[in-house]
C-alpha cells in the first residue's frame, strides 16, 4: 500500500488570520463579528502563501511574501520586548475587538512610535492614501485633544515617549503646528517625526523656519516615490516631482534630518528603489530611506493579492538596483518588532568615500552575539573574545537602541551610540576622530554634519492589509495610532495596521473622532 | 469570474488498485520458453549479455542481481547462452519436438 502522498508544500508557521473576502463584503462589520481564522504560512513554488479556512468561503489563499529564504533570514533577529500598560486593565478580548478599548492585556510590546493624526484634511488626494485624506475632508483635532492624547500615552509609558509621529492628513496644514511643537518640546518626548508630502515645505518659508527652530528634535518623513513622472502620477495623482526636489533641497540646506519615504508598487516604481536609495546616499541630511510596499487599506484598491510587491521582494531588489552597494544581507529585521514587520540597515561612508553597512563592518555572527541572540554561541566564544565585558555591554545596549523603531539619526544619543559602535569597527581614522571629539564643546555642529553626510538608515516597512494580516504581528506591533474610545471618549491607541484595516477603528482615529470642521476649528 | 483567492484544498488522488504486471510478464516468458525451448534461452541470455556488457562499460560494477559483481552475472548469462546453443544442437541432431519450430 502506498498510503497518502506528500502535500507538495512546506508549512512555514501556523498563524491566526482573517478572511479578506468577508472583509470586502462588509468592511464596516462590527469588530466583535470579525472571525479569527486558523491558518498557516506555507512555502510553495518559492513563495510564502497565507492560507486560512473561512467557514463561509472555504480555503482562502493569498501571497504573503516573495522570498522564503530572506523571510527565514529575518526571523533570526528577535530580541526581548518591553512591558506595556494596557489602556484598559482586564481587557482580554480577542483581536481585533480588543482594540476598541485601546491596547489590550495581551499586547507584547510597548509604544515605540505614537502616531497622532492631527487632521483628515490634505492638499492632495493621493490615489493610494491609506488614510483616505483629501481636501474635502476638513476634520481637525483641537490642540487640547492632541495634547491630552499625548499626555495619556506619557502616563502609560513611564513618562517618556520615544517617538511622536505627527500625521494626518497633511500635518503641515495643522492650524496649531507651532503651538503643538512648542508644547511637545516641554514634554519628555525624545523625537518628533512629521509625515509630509512636502508641498508646503517646498513653498512656505515660515514653515521651514519653524522646522529649523526645532531641528534638534524634529525629523521630516518626506513622501518620495522615485524619479519618474509615472510613479508620482500613480501614487500622488499628479506629477509633483518639482515640489519634492525643492523640498529636499530646502530641508538639506537647513540641516534638517529627512527620511525619504517611498511607497512602492509592483510594475509602477518597484524598479526605482535603487534610485531612491542613491538619492539619499548623495544628499546631505537625508539620513534615512523607508520603503513601504503599497498595501490595500484605505483608498488603495487594485493590488493583486496573488502577485504583489512584498517586504522580502523589496530586499531582494536592492542589490541589482544599487549595483551591489546595498544588498539584503546589509539589513536585519528590527529586533524589537515582529521580524516580518520591519527590516533595517545602517550604511556608513568611510574616509575613502566608500559606503559600508553595519552588518558588513561587524559581521552577522558578532552582531548576534552582541545582541545576545545566541547565548550559547556567546558562551562558547567568550574566552577568546578580546572585547572587554564592559565594552560588550555598552555595544549591546547601543545596538538595541539603534535597531529599534525609535531610532533616528537625529536622536540625541545617536552620537554616543555611533561612537560606541565605531570604536569596535574599522571605518577610518578621520571618522573616528570626529566621533571621539563630538562630545567636546563646540564639536556638536561638526558631529551633526558628519552624521548627516556619512550615515544612512535604510528601512523596509511592509504594512498589512486584510490579504496579509496575521494576528501575531498585531500583537507585537509597536507603532500605535492614537484613538478615542467611542463609549467613554478616553484617549487610547491601537496598532497601525489594525486601525487602517477595520472601519470601526479607523473611525476612532483622533482627527476623525474628535475633529472639528476646518473653519470652525480655526 | 470567480475570486482567485478561493481555492479547493489539495486532495490525495483516489488510490488505484494494485497492478500485478510482473505476474503477466513471468507467464509470458514461461510461454516463450515452452514454445521456443533452447532457442528462447539462447535469445534471452544473449540479450542479457549485451545489456550487462553495455552497463559495465558505463561503470556499473555491482548489480542488484544476487550474483552481485557484474562479471559474475555476465559469466552466468554466458553459461545460459551456451546451454541454449547446446540444447538447439541436440534438438536438431535428435529431431526432437522443438525442431519443426526452429526450422520454421
Amino acid at each position: 500500500m502506498s498510503g497518502m502522498p506528500l502535500r507538495g508544500d512546506r508549512i512555514h508557521r501556523y498563524v491566526n488570520a482573517f478572511c479578506p473576502v468577508c472583509h470586502e463584503e462588509r468592511p464596516d462589520r462590527p469588530l466583535a463579528e470579525v472571525q479569527r481564522l486558523s491558518g498557516w504560512l506555507v512555502e510553495r513554488d518559492d513563495r510564502i502563501w497565507l492560507e486560512r479556512g473561512c467557514r463561509v468561503h472555504g480555503l482562502v489563499r493569498t501571497m504573503y511574501d516573495e522570498s522564503p529564504e530572506i523571510l527565514t533570514y529575518l526571523e533570526q533577529w528577535t530580541a526581548p520586548t518591553k512591558r506595556h500598560e494596557p489602556d484598559l486593565r482586564g481587557n482580554f478580548k480577542p483581536v481585533p475587538a480588543a482594540y476598541a478599548d485601546g491596547l489590550p492585556e495581551m499586547q507584547t510590546q510597548h509604544t515605540c512610535i505614537l502616531l497622532e493624526d492631527l487632521l483628515d484634511h490634505c492638499n492632495l488626494k493621493c490615489p493610494t492614501c491609506f488614510a483616505e485624506s483629501s481636501p474635502a475632508r476638513a476634520s481637525v483635532a483641537p490642540l487640547e485633544q492632541v495634547l491630552a492624547s499625548i499626555d495619556t500615552r506619557l502616563s502609560r509609558e513611564n513618562s517618556r515617549i520615544d517617538v511622536l509621529m505627527l500625521s494626518g492628513g497633511e500635518p503641515t496644514l495643522y492650524p496649531w503646528l507651532t503651538e503643538l511643537l512648542r508644547a511637545v518640546a516641554n514634554r519628555p518626548i525624545v523625537r518628533v517625526l512629521i509625515n509630509t508630502n512636502g508641498l508646503r515645505v517646498a513653498q512656505d518659508d515660515d514653515l521651514l523656519d519653524l522646522l529649523t527652530e526645532h531641528r534638534e528634535r524634529v525629523e521630516v518623513y518626506l513622501q518620495y516615490d522615485g524619479e519618474s513622472a509615472e510613479a508620482s502620477a500613480y501614487h500622488r495623482g499628479a506629477d509633483i516631482r518639482r515640489f519634492k526636489d525643492k523640498a529636499i533641497e530646502r530641508l538639506s540646506s537647513r540641516g534638517i534630518f529627512t527620511t525619504l519615504t517611498m511607497t512602492a508598487a509592483l510594475g509602477v516604481n518597484d524598479d526605482e528603489i535603487g534610485k531612491v536609495v542613491k538619492r539619499a546616499l548623495d544628499t546631505p541630511y537625508v539620513g534615512g530611506v523607508t520603503i513601504q510596499p503599497v498595501f490595500g487599506s484605505g483608498r488603495t484598491g487594485a493590488i493583486d493579492p496573488l502577485e504583489r510587491l512584498t517586504h522580502t521582494g523589496v530586499l531582494a531588489r536592492l542589490e541589482e538596483q544599487t549595483a551591489g552597494e546595498v544588498t539584503w544581507r546589509d539589513l536585519t529585521a528590527l529586533p524589537c518588532s515582529h521580524p516580518h514587520c520591519c527590516s533595517v540597515g545602517y550604511l556608513l561612508r568611510d574616509d575613502s568615500g566608500t559606503w559600508q553597512s553595519l552588518t558588513n563592518l561587524i559581521g552577522h555572527d558578532r552582531l548576534k552575539q552582541w545582541l545576545d541572540l545566541e547565548p550559547d554561541l556567546l558562551a562558547n566564544r567568550i574566552a577568546d573574545d578580546t572585547i572587554p565585558e564592559a565594552m560588550k555591554q555598552v555595544v549591546k545596549n547601543s545596538l538595541l537602541d539603534l535597531l529599534s523603531e525609535q531610532s533616528s539619526l537625529s536622536h540625541p544619543s545617536m552620537a554616543s551610540i555611533w561612537r560606541d559602535i565605531c570604536t569596535n569597527c574599522d571605518i577610518g581614522i578621520g571618522t573616528l576622530t570626529t566621533l571621539a571629539t563630538g562630545a567636546l564643546p563646540g564639536q556638536r555642529r561638526r558631529l551633526r554634519a558628519l552624521l548627516g553626510e556619512r550615515i544612512l538608515r535604510v528601512t523596509v516597512k511592509p504594512f498589512m492589509d486584510m490579504n496579509t494580516m496575521i494576528e501575531e504581528r498585531l500583537t507585537q506591533c509597536c507603532v500605535h495610532v492614537a484613538t478615542v474610545n467611542s463609549a467613554t471618549s478616553d484617549h487610547q491607541c491601537a496598532p497601525f495596521c489594525a486601525v487602517q484595516a477595520w472601519a470601526p477603528l479607523s473611525a476612532s482615529r483622533l482627527s476623525t473622532a474628535v475633529g472639528l470642521p476646518l473653519i470652525e476649528a480655526t | 469570474m470567480s475570486d482567485p483567492r478561493l481555492v479547493e484544498p489539495d486532495r490525495a488522488p483516489a488510490p488505484t488498485p494494485y497492478d500485478p504486471l510482473r505476474l503477466c510478464i513471468f507467464a509470458t516468458i514461461a510461454l516463450l520458453g515452452w514454445l521456443l525451448g533452447p532457442a528462447a534461452l539462447a535469445f534471452f541470455a544473449v540479450l542479457g549479455i549485451v545489456g550487462y556488457t553495455r552497463a559495465r562499460r558505463a561503470g556499473l560494477l555491482r548489480s542488484r542481481c544476487l550474483l552481485g559483481d557484474t562479471r559474475n552475472v555476465l559469466a552466468y548469462l554466458g553459461v545460459l547462452a551456451g546451454l541454449g546453443v547446446a540444447g538447439l544442437v541436440w534438438a536438431v541432431a535428435s529431431d526432437s519436438l522443438w525442431v519443426p519450430w526452429v526450422r520454421w
